[in-house]
């Protein structure tokens, strides 16, 4: 400032000084509310884990009967139940989901067509999934006539899940250098050809990551299935192989209650007399499967990525 | 405070108007010895070099020759980088910019930066360059409209948007963006000017406005410009200096630099032998 | 063949908003409700009628309770959010790939019930510790959100100040103003259209919520007059009911009401994004 007088001068310094000060105090706030909400997070979980942890390692829990109005109840059904519809959710969405992604991506023609799915899964995304459990029951349990079952959960939680497929396996196919597609075109590959062999390949590493953690989303997942899959478990034989047998494991028209409807129904229920016991055990089970897929997730991701860049 | 020591201004840079050459020493910055690199890997070989004030310093060379290195560390924009270590003095008012205790942010209020894209704020062509007075010092309105208005007519911008002061800066078209750039740097009011390749984005028309704006800033202003142009160099600068392989090979006065090289890297590179 | 797939899930979606929609309707078609007094009424006992016959069919304490648990739930959140992603994105950029991500990552996993579960073992008691009542209600409820959503707001929060060039930073330290100079009066700016939309998805997430919230809010469908106080949201009316009351009733339409103020509501908070997105193209346009 050409007339600058000493007032300003010392203003100047003074506020230089507190600009100082007041990004060496952001720094230390910020560090500190990070700090705060990582401890928060690890001690949430060390809780959920410790709480139930004893159980996780008890297999007479982890394979026995629920009780209703006894104590010592397991979850084996429930935890059977869990896994088996989320084989089954994947079954379906996968291949629909990679349908819509390829689509989005190498085929779709700009304008109102694409326009429409983008908007139609950007909506199904953030649809309530009480809202996507009511629409399953509507139509699969009422309509179809399934019932509380297996296909019913399964068929909603597909509905739930696609939106966040298609967007993981966009977001990979998308990721492949433009370069590697324009090579295999140049070569005379067809388009499908080419999204079979060069795409999906090199796309492959961030797909499973993404479908692994879905899968411990979907795993989570209660209230879609409340009133689609049903909130009571029979008890399985494992020995009985005629499909239609309510007893049959594999029987998809059976009610099935998963772990997080078992823990969600108790709790509101309240009548199991060692409630605490039970849902803090089958809290850690669902956690400790949910983490696992978080790590499976990561890893698998990461093994395959060196192998794909080093092949 | 304790750890804080901040460059002085002498009396004289800040009160004399601007316009008459405000320093009377024959140096306003030097390097000695002044290092850097990227982890293991050495960008710029120890070099020395001084920088007289109201004079315009070109830095030339191929690409990757350590020249844009070399101007971001002289007002430490390379200390935003992480695993960069940056070695020797860089000498500013008699004082180690490198030293541990000399303030970063006084540093680069005295001396300003350029940059190679025109980086304008997404804020209005006011507030732009408002932005850095404001975050020094406390100002009332009528001074920092003041301080506005002069940094934009010293680019010549502020005829052209006067009206429209509150646009958006990213409204400009780039010629004019890099005009506000400058003036925003401006309006801090810096000692030496460090300009990064600050045509190589620009069409040549808006070139030889900011050409002629590096001129006329050096009335009052040392400046030092990163240019890939040798014309460019030929054109504006008083002492020109060349960086080969992240060495800087030699420095002179513009006409003696380019009619007669001292060393045979430069004459190659000045014929077009390589580029 | 990919085509298939793609009008598959749009067939789906229209489907699904068609039929909950021509449900939800029926509340007014079919059994002759008015919409404003269905908005507006403050007392829902639809097994209930008044003395002119109409059922108690008031929504508004469950409108009322959404809305509050959400907005104070990302209240709680935003400020949190914003400056965890300011510390992993400006100052600890390799701490924040390393230990915050994954540690937000693992909280996004959890899954919703466990939440409700650690709500109703540890918060509600706390709660009740020191407001007393029940330590069901409002508070509780968005607590419980805010851990949830949070892991959502902050990934999102952490990318669009990411995605601020690092030009701008540049310019602003190239003029000598401090790091927190440059987040408070440049970054955040800049990334302003994207820290909205992380909200606003934040606050489409806790809106859609049924079982967490649920479990820990009480389930009383009376006007909140307090954050202790026993509440009820339209989820966790959704939750509770819907099992109980046989297709085709009028409780069972009125349900079928609330669940289509859920799904126009998270309609609307999309078209907010949408909006959101567009101005933020405008704006740097212009």
């Amino acid at each position: 400032m050409p007339n600058q007088d000493a007032m300003t001068r010392e203003d100047e310094g003074l506020r230089l000084r507190g600009a100082r000060r007041a990004d060496r105090a952001a720094t230390i706030v910020l560090g500190a509310l990070v700090a705060i909400v990582c401890a928060l997070v690890a001690a949430l979980v060390f809780y959920v884990l410790s709480r139930g942890g004893a159980k996780l390692f008890d297999l007479s829990f982890l394979t026995g009967r629920p009780q209703q109005f006894k104590a010592g109840g397991g979850i084996g059904p429930e935890l059977f139940n869990s896994f088996y519809l989320l084989f089954l959710t994947l079954l379906i969405s996968l291949p629909l989901s990679m349908g819509a992604a390829i689509f989005l991506t190498q085929y779709a023609p700009a304008g109102p067509v694409t326009t429409a799915v983008k908007t139609a899964i950007e909506t199904l995304s953030s649809l309530p999934s009480i809202v996507v459990g009511l629409f399953g029951m509507l139509v699969f349990v009422l309509f179809f006539g399934w019932g509380f079952s297996i296909i019913s959960g399964a068929l909603a939680l597909t509905i739930f899940n696609v939106p966040i497929l298609v967007r993981v396996m966009q977001q990979a196919l998308e990721a492949v250098p433009q370069g590697r597609r324009d090579s295999s075109l140049a070569l005379g590959l067809t388009r499908w050809e080419t999204t079979i062999h060069v795409l999906i390949p090199s796309a492959i590493p961030a797909i499973v990551t993404g479908v692994v953690l879905s899968a411990g989303r979907v795993f989570g997942e209660a209230a879609t299935l409340i009133y689609t899959a049903g909130q009571s478990a029979p008890a399985l034989d494992f020995t009985n192989v005629d499909l239609t047998s309510p007893t049959c494991p594999w029987n998809v028209f059976r009610p099935a209650e998963t772990l997080a409807v078992h823990i969600w129904k108790i709790n509101s229920e309240g009548v199991v007399p060692d409630l605490a016991v039970v849902s803090a055990g089958s809290a850690a089970v669902l956690v400790a499967c949910v983490l696992v897929f978080n790590i499976l997730a990561r890893v698998l991701g990461r093994a395959l990525e060196r192998k794909v860049t080093a092949a | 405070m304790m750890a804080e020591m901040t460059v002085e201004r002498p009396v004289d840079a800040a009160t004399t108007a601007a316009g008459d050459g405000r320093r009377t020493t024959d140096e306003a910055l030097r390097c000695e010895g002044l290092s850097v690199a990227y982890g293991e890997k050495q960008a710029l070989a120890p070099c020395d070099m001084t920088f007289a004030p109201s004079t315009v310093t070109a830095l030339i060379g191929p690409s990757g020759c350590g020249k844009s290195t070399f101007l971001r560390c002289l007002n430490l924009m390379n200390r935003e980088i992480a695993n960069c270590h940056v070695g020797g003095h860089i000498w500013f008012h008699g004082q180690d910019a490198l030293a541990p205790g000399c303030d970063v942010y006084d540093l680069r209020r005295c001396i300003g930066m350029v940059f190679q894209q025109p980086n304008p704020f997404p804020l209005s062509i006011y507030d732009n360059v408002a932005y850095g007075p404001r975050r020094h010092r406390r100002l009332s309105r009528a001074q920092l409209d003041e301080i506005v208005e002069r940094s934009l007519r010293r680019v010549g911008l502020f005829d052209e948007v006067k009206d429209e002061l509150k646009k958006s800066g990213l409204a400009l078209s780039g010629g004019q963006q890099q005009r506000l750039c400058i003036a925003r740097t401006l309006a801090v009011d810096p000692e030496v000017l460090l300009m990064d390749e600050p045509t190589s984005a620009l069409d040549p028309i808006s070139t030889k406005m900011v050409e002629g704006l590096m001129r006329d800033l050096a009335r009052d202003h040392t400046v030092i410009v990163v240019t890939h142009n040798m014309q460019q160099a030929e054109r504006v600068s008083n002492r020109t200096a060349f960086f080969y392989l992240g060495e800087l090979v030699e420095v002179g006065p513009t006409k003696e630099l380019f009619s007669h090289p001292r060393e045979r890297r430069t004459q190659d590179y000045l014929s077009g032998r390589f580029s | 063949m990919t085509g298939v797939c793609a009008a598959f899930v749009v067939a789906l979606v229209l489907s699904l908003i068609v039929l909950v929609a021509s449900h939800g309707l029926a509340t007014f078609t079919v059994d002759g409700v008015s919409f404003a007094s269905f908005v507006t009424g403050t007392v829902w006992n639809p097994h209930a009628s008044d003395a002119s016959g109409a059922p108690y069919m008031g929504a508004l304490p469950m409108i009322c309770g959404s809305f509050v648990v959400t907005v104070l739930s990302c209240a709680m959140v935003l400020p949190i959010a914003i400056g965890c992603a300011i510390f992993v994105v400006e100052i600890a950029p390799r701490f924040g790939e390393r230990v915050f991500r994954p540690i937000t990552e693992m909280l996004a996993g959890i899954p919703s019930v466990v939440f409700g579960l650690i709500g109703l073992t540890v918060l509600v008691p706390v709660v009740r510790g020191f407001a007393g009542g029940t330590g069901f209600g409002i508070l509780s409820g968005s607590l419980v959100l805010a851990c949830m959503v949070f892991p959502t707001v902050v990934a999102l929060i952490n990318d669009a100040i990411a995605a601020v060039p690092r030009s701008y930073r540049e310019g602003s330290y190239g003029l000598g103003c401090t790091r927190w100079q440059t987040v408070l009066h440049v970054v955040l700016p800049s990334a302003m259209p994207g820290i909205m939309t992380a909200i606003v998805l934040g606050m489409a997430r806790a809106f859609g919520e049924a079982l967490a919230v649920q479990m820990v809010i009480g389930n009383a469908a009376q006007m909140p007059t307090s954050l202790f106080t026993p509440a009820a949201t339209l989820t966790s009316v959704l939750t509770t009911s819907m099992g109980n009351e046989a297709m085709g009733t009028v409780y069972n339409d009125a349900l079928w009401s609330l669940a289509l103020i859920l799904l126009v509501m998270s309609l609307v908070f999309i078209l907010i994004v949408r909006l959101i997105g567009r101005a933020g193209k405008v704006r740097g346009n212009a």
